[in-house]
Order: structure tokens, then C-alpha cells, then sequence
């Protein structure tokens, strides 16, 4: 008798993410579950959620714990038999259409590989023939270093990180033939909490990826400090060179939104709002950068005032995902940090970067060094001057 | 009024981690011009700091404005 499988499949939480990690299974593989039960918790970068069963069956993971679970992929089966090893079997090979979207879930691509023979080898070689099954992400490693699957034999489904220990262990072999530093140097492991790996995830992914350009420009301590006491004054409230690197951004942008554009499968897309990201770090060293959404619609106080209240709810951890999502262009401010240059890092799904240094003090008049970051994909140097450029004026000029 | 002034005092000067000198300047009345450690990101602190402490909750736009001590417990001594 066969069985019949529901895939439930990994949602897409923010457009930044592209997996989830799974944090937690609340029923074991081979559980009976039932329809509206949390099965799993799957981390993205903006929150941890809960994945529930749409109907009532037995349970079969796709995911170790710990495992990045791409989104759209089956995340597990919801079969309507109890699973032994023929119809675990045959739920993972028949998947059912995903209640999500309605779309085939993605299966995961099967490699036919030779326990010995050659390719020439005759059908009864073909008994020989032991079924891997490979995540996306493992086969890509794998092609990308030319190894043969066979060398994971061992598992069933091949998974990246399987790829990635052999890959360490054979760089650490490597080293020690060399009499080089072995990976097992007294080292204290160091626990990194899920805001610091995605935002590690988002920028070494951004780094490798986005062709960055850098430009920059000295500005006039002396005028910038001066537009922020006077604005102080006006608005009778606190405001700082940083909220002005905000406010130049904004204003920018809304004129020129070629900077709004991103990269994007050999297209550019166009961001239609100005939301604009500002950089944050943690006390704890947390890097947070929530989004002021329609900037470009708010007066001056409820743009300070916006900031004020993200920096507050970054504080109180009360941040919700429409605060951190769908930024078009960020924002980094150095002022304090005592540090007079900067190389910020493009934020994924967007082209543009501009960063703020500390005050440098002479020689000479004090001053500030503005840079921008922008994908040369989206930008030529021409359009990137001329935003930056415009930034530094408006920030220079008495309001 | 001057309970309220002497906490508000001991917060900001507790999230600022300024010396007994610090406390002075705050007593002092003084804005967070004066103080270099009183940048915006320490400002949301205090005021979170004075949000438990006085259970209220301050709007967004109103963050900003209290940027010196007498506006402080003027806004929070009306919410005690």
C-alpha cells in the first residue's frame, strides 16, 4: 500500500532571506502529528518562526537541526502512514503538491553514482549502482572544488555542510603536511548569537557578490557641526551629524533614485519607496539596521524622531521585521568610533552604502570623510559621484 | 521635584558612565552638548532607562527633545 506525503515547505520570511536554519524540531521524525501542530522552529535573520502541519499524519524530517533549509525547499513530509523503511522511502520520492502555494515542491536531484566499474560497465552493473541523494547547495561545493560525490557516500543525503567539514579537514591535512598551524590550536569556541550569523551570512554573501565601487569625500567639520546645532535650535531637540547623514540620504535619494536600484538576475530593479536603512550597533555587538520606511514623506522632527524610536525599540529588542526589512539604500555613521576612513559593505538587495567617518582633527581645518559603496553592476562612477556629492553639499550647507 | 531631578541624574549618569565630576556637570543642568559621551545612541538608552523607571513611555517625536536635564524632569516629574 502506498502512502500518501504533504510536503510542507520552507516560507520565504523577509525578501533578504533565502534560508532558514532550523532551530528546533517539536516532533520526532516518525511522529504522529497533528493538523495545526508547531512542528519546527526555523530561524531567519529577522525572527525565529514557527512552522505548523497543515494536516494530520506522520512526520518525516528533510532537516538536521542546525541545517540551513532553503526557502521553497521541503522542509519535511506529512505522510498519512506510519513510516517504516519502505514508505519513508516513498515519501521522499513522491512528494505531494506544496498547500502553500500550490506549486511541485523542489525535490531534492538524485546522483546515480558507482560503488567501482567503469561507465562502460554493462546493465547488470547497474545493481551496483547506489542512489545519492545531494542538496543544491552541497552540489554547487562540489563542482565548485571538482570532487566526486562518492566521497559522501556515507549519507544519504549529502549536504553541504558534509562537503564543507571535508573540505576543512583536507585544508587542516594540507596545513600540518606543511608543518602550517593546525585547526586544532588552543582556540576558545565563541558563541555568536543568530543577529551576528545572519548578518555575517548577509555580508560575506554581499562581499562575494556584489562588484563594489568606492568613492569618497572629505567635508567641512566646521559647517557640518554647525547645521546640526542650528536645526537643534529650530526644532528645539537634540540632533545629531548622523541624523543628518540620514536626512542628506534621504533627500538625495528621493531626487536621484537610480540609487534606489538593485541587482537582481541580470535585471535592475527599481525600489519604488525611499526606505532608507541606518546602521546600529549593539552594546552587545549586535549589528542591527533598521529601515525608515517612506523617509522621504516625513518632516525633519518625525525623521529624528523615527530614528529615535528604532534606536529605543533596538534597545527593548521590540524591533518587528517591517522595521528591518526592505531597505532600498543604507546609511553608516563612524562618529565616535574614532576611525577616519571606512569600507562599508553593500547590504543585500541594494546597491548603495554611504558611510560616515569620525571628526578627524587637522591638520588643517577638522573634518569628516564621507564614502559611498555602490554596486558597479547598478551605477557607473558618474552617477555615483553625483549622489555623493550632492550628500556632501546638502550636509555642508547652512540650513 | 528634586527626587525626581536626582534619579533622573543617576540614570543619565549611570548609562553614560561619567565620574562623580560627570554627575556635576549633569547637576549642573547642563544639555548633552557638554557631555561627549551623550551621543544619540546613548540618548534612546537613557531614555529607555527613564521609561522603567517612570513606567511611561515617550513618543518618538518627543525622544529628541529631551536633550538636557530640566526638560527631562519637567516631562517625567507630569508622568510620576
Amino acid at each position: 500500500m502506498s502512502s500518501v506525503a504533504q510536503a510542507i515547505t520552507v516560507p520565504r520570511d523577509s525578501a533578504n532571506d533565502d534560508y532558514g536554519i532550523v532551530v528546533r524540531w517539536l516532533q520526532h521524525s516518525g511522529d504522529r502529528v497533528q493538523a495545526g501542530d508547531v512542528i519546527c522552529e526555523l530561524e531567519f535573520s529577522k525572527a525565529v518562526v514557527e512552522i505548523e502541519s497543515d494536516v494530520t499524519g506522520f512526520i518525516q524530517h528533510r532537516f538536521a537541526e542546525g541545517d540551513e533549509a532553503p526557502v521553497g525547499e521541503t522542509l519535511a513530509f506529512i505522510s498519512d502512514e506510519e513510516p517504516g523503511v519502505d514508505n519513508q522511502e516513498s515519501a521522499k520520492t513522491r512528494p505531494t503538491e506544496s498547500p502553500s502555494n500550490g506549486a511541485p515542491s523542489p525535490t531534492i536531484p538524485t546522483i546515480p553514482t558507482r560503488q567501482g566499474g567503469s561507465a562502460e560497465d554493462s546493465d547488470s552493473d547497474k545493481h551496483a549502482h547506489h542512489d545519492f541523494r545531494i542538496t543544491a547547495k552541497a552540489q554547487r561545493v562540489i563542482e565548485e572544488h571538482g570532487l566526486s560525490p562518492e566521497l559522501f557516500a556515507e549519507h544519504a543525503i549529502i549536504k553541504e555542510r558534509h562537503v564543507l567539514k571535508y573540505l576543512g579537514q583536507q585544508e587542516g591535512s594540507l596545513e600540518e603536511s606543511n608543518g602550517g598551524p593546525k585547526h586544532s590550536l588552543d582556540c576558545d569556541s565563541i558563541d555568536v548569537s543568530p543577529i551576528r550569523r545572519h548578518a555575517a551570512a548577509a555580508l560575506s554573501k554581499s562581499w562575494q557578490e556584489i562588484p563594489h565601487s568606492l568613492i569618497s569625500r572629505f567635508l567641512v567639520a566646521k559647517n557640518i557641526e554647525e547645521r546640526a546645532s542650528r536645526l537643534g535650535e529650530r526644532h528645539d531637540m537634540s540632533v545629531s551629524v548622523s541624523d543628518l547623514l540620514v536626512e542628506a540620504a534621504v533627500t538625495q535619494a528621493a531626487k536621484d533614485g537610480r540609487v534606489l536600484r538593485r541587482w537582481s538576475n541580470g535585471r535592475i530593479l527599481q525600489a519604488r519607496q525611499v526606505n532608507i536603512g541606518f546602521a546600529l550597533n549593539q552594546r552587545n555587538g549586535d549589528l542591527l539596521v533598521p529601515v525608515i520606511r517612506d523617509a522621504d514623506h516625513l518632516d525633519f522632527e518625525s525623521l529624528v524622531g523615527r530614528i529615535r524610536g528604532l534606536q529605543k525599540a533596538a534597545i527593548r529588542r521590540a524591533l518587528k521585521p517591517a522595521d528591518l526589512n526592505d531597505g532600498a539604500l543604507t546609511v553608516t555613521s563612524l562618529v565616535g568610533s574614532h576611525v577616519h576612513s571606512v569600507t562599508p559593505i553593500i547590504a543585500p538587495n541594494q546597491s548603495v552604502i554611504v558611510a560616515l567617518s569620525d571628526r578627524i582633527d587637522g591638520p588643517g581645518a577638522a573634518s569628516y570623510s564621507l564614502t559611498m559603496a555602490f554596486d558597479h553592476r547598478v551605477l557607473n562612477g558618474s552617477e555615483a559621484a553625483k549622489f555623493l556629492y550632492a550628500i556632501a553639499r546638502q550636509l555642508e550647507e547652512s540650513p | 521635584m528634586s527626587d525626581i531631578k536626582e534619579t533622573i541624574i543617576n540614570i543619565v549618569a549611570d548609562v553614560l558612565e561619567v565620574d562623580e565630576q560627570g554627575r556635576e556637570v549633569l547637576r549642573d543642568e547642563s544639555g548633552q552638548h557638554t557631555l561627549g559621551a551623550w551621543t544619540s545612541a546613548r540618548h534612546a538608552e537613557i531614555v529607555v532607562a527613564l521609561e522603567d523607571e517612570f513606567d511611561t513611555e515617550v513618543e518618538e517625536r518627543m525622544i529628541a527633545k529631551l536633550n538636557n536635564i530640566p526638560k527631562m524632569v519637567e516631562y517625567f516629574g507630569r508622568a510620576a
